[in-house]
């Protein structure tokens, strides 16, 4: 069952932030999300299936032409670091351990980072700014698709093709003696 | 002969007609998905516009600037979503 429930994001230090393998175990768990400050900058972290739909989310915005002026301005800057939209850097624990590094790659870079690591829980690290943004996309599709849950379950169901030749009459596609093209 | 069934939502259908009503592209983009999702769902053939979406449980099916969302239950595919492409401006930090 799909629910809309409101993501937890938690804001912390570095220093509170401490294993990131404990973070990853409460993200996995708990379904929260973490933003971690480190100075000027700050880095969030999520999951690996919550990264798949973020790489879908950051893939999705590309379309829009103010994002692609802003992405043209970040690959400028960054040069042959700047990463795709669909692009992840796979980083070690060791890299971890400094995350402002990290943080300002993400910013400067676009980048995205995933740690994938024997006995750690596979998390993500994305840009916090991003975070905001994909978790609203999120949620206004957990309550789009809860609602079609509902209509699954209260029998509100019917072919796609049915719904189709509609379309297609409203149109004008399909001439049924009461309907014209609209101009 | 289709292998799967396609069915849509009363609230997939909203939508669907709301976005027709302004955007006479989406009935041939509609058209076309119902003939892949019919016959190749789980993307099989790895020739479509499709992908998982683990975090929904649900696949999608994106062509030019639609996005359709949908589920899989056996032999049926359930239509839950469709969208424009998204308006969202990004923000940098700083």
């Amino acid at each position: 069952m799909t629910r809309a429930a409101d993501p937890v994001v938690r804001h912390l230090s570095s220093s509170e932030a401490g294993d990131i393998s404990k973070l990853a175990e409460r993200i996995y768990a708990n379904r929260e999300y973490f933003v971690i400050e480190t100075g000027l900058l700050s880095v969030a972290l999520i999951s690996r299936d919550d990264l798949d739909d973020y790489l879908e989310w950051r893939e999705e915005r590309t379309q829009d032409p103010d994002v692609q002026e802003a992405l043209a301005g970040i690959e400028q800057d960054a040069g042959e670091n700047a990463c795709r939209p669909t692009d992840i850097r796979r980083v070690s624990m060791d890299e971890v351990g400094d995350l402002s590094d990290i943080a300002m790659r993400i910013c400067r870079n676009n980048e995205c980072f995933v740690l994938e690591k024997n006995g750690v829980l596979p998390v993500a690290f994305i840009d916090p700014i991003d975070l905001d943004n994909y978790l609203d996309w999120r949620t206004e599709l957990l309550e789009a698709l809860a609602e079609s849950e509902r209509d699954v379950r209260d029998g509100r169901t019917r072919p796609a093709e049915a719904l189709l030749a509609e379309l297609k009459r409203d149109v004008g596609l399909v001439p049924d003696g009461s309907t014209t093209r609209r101009d | 002969m289709p292998l799967f069934e396609v069915r849509a939502t009363a609230s997939f259908e909203r939508r669907l007609r709301k976005y027709a009503s302004r955007h006479q592209d989406v009935t041939a983009v509609y058209e076309e998905m119902l003939r892949v999702l019919a016959a190749d769902p789980y993307n099989r053939s790895r020739s479509h516009p499709i992908r998982p979406l683990p975090a929904f449980q649900r696949y999608r099916y994106r062509k030019q600037r639609w996005r359709f969302v949908y589920s899989i239950h056996d032999d049926v595919v359930m239509l839950d979503y469709c969208d424009l492409r998204r308006e969202r401006t990004y923000r940098r930090q700083g």
